[in-house]
């Protein structure tokens, strides 16, 4: 599916100013802090398939960077429930 | 949804810029990944003194910095398909637009670094702000570099045909741009709003 730049742009705002607000607001740190690194997740997602064009690589650039995503992702989020 | 048009065809088999830059822009990720476990492995061996050193960060010019550099490269992205679509005057246009939005971030930072320095917080404070500086730093380093490729294009914009080879540059330079931005997406949250539990 393609998704206009323009509405890919309003959503990466959106999820940012989100993202702010379960920071700001959540009692539940915790899972407000997971949730804010999901979020971040899920715009670069969003920068890599529609911004860097990836979207309709087959591989393996897609590949790689979707791996990446993951990893540090998991990364982060680990690290912070680990400490 | 608007209708397929010959342009997805040619993006389903094309990647966008040079697969050199590709590699680069790989390489430099694998590093930044690099950066994040440092951090992480840190912060799970000192979360008081991490959770008190990010109390000092204002994440306000930390989203801030996030919504620019989105904004920047919502720009590229039109710049990109106005060079592809051969029209001069929106290229350097949304060129010169993604530039100067970008250029927000190198005054937001350095105002945020002399705060900082005010403070009396450098890089030598403790691990956390080690870390806060060197990821930043370096961050920004990519970021000049990305804002002096935007400028070359803006220049080569001006007078080089809007052919293939341009179309490379340019998206060479867009992916890259983008790059500088998807690493400050993680870095953000990552030094700014992990508040312990």
């Amino acid at each position: 599916m393609h998704i206009r730049p323009l509405h890919v742009w309003i959503l990466l705002v959106a999820a940012s100013l989100f993202s702010w607000f379960v920071t700001e607001d959540m009692d539940a740190a915790k899972w407000g802090a997971t949730a804010v690194i999901l979020i971040a997740a899920f715009k670069i997602n969003l920068v890599i398939a529609h911004f860097m064009e990836l979207k309709w690589q087959p591989a393996p650039y897609r590949i790689i960077l979707s791996v990446w995503l993951a990893i540090v992702t998991s990364i982060i989020i680990g690290g912070y429930w680990a400490a | 949804m608007r209708p397929i048009e010959a342009n997805d065809t040619a993006q389903a088999t094309r990647l966008p810029g040079d697969s050199g830059v590709w590699a680069f822009i790989i390489a430099d990720m694998g590093a930044f990944a690099m950066f994040f476990l440092i951090f992480s492995v840190g912060r799970m061996s000192a979360p008081e003194l991490y959770e008190a050193s990010r109390q000092h960060l204002d994440a306000t010019i930390g989203l801030l910095n996030t919504l620019i550099l989105l904004t920047s490269s919502f720009f590229m992205v039109r710049t990109v398909e106005a060079a592809r679509g051969g029209d001069r005057a929106a290229t350097k246009r949304n060129l010169a637009l993604t530039i100067l939005i970008g250029l927000g971030f190198a005054i937001t930072k350095l105002l945020e670094y002399k705060a900082k320095g005010e403070a009396g917080i450098s890089l030598t404070t403790n691990e956390f702000f080690t870390y806060y500086f060197a990821f930043t730093g370096i961050h920004f380093l990519h970021y000049v570099i990305g804002i002096a490729a935007l400028l070359m294009m803006l220049v080569k914009a001006r007078s080089d045909a809007l052919d293939d080879k341009f179309r490379i540059w340019i998206e060479s330079v867009g992916c890259y741009w983008h790059m500088v931005d998807l690493l400050w997406i993680m870095l953000f949250p990552m030094l700014y709003l992990l508040k312990a539990g």
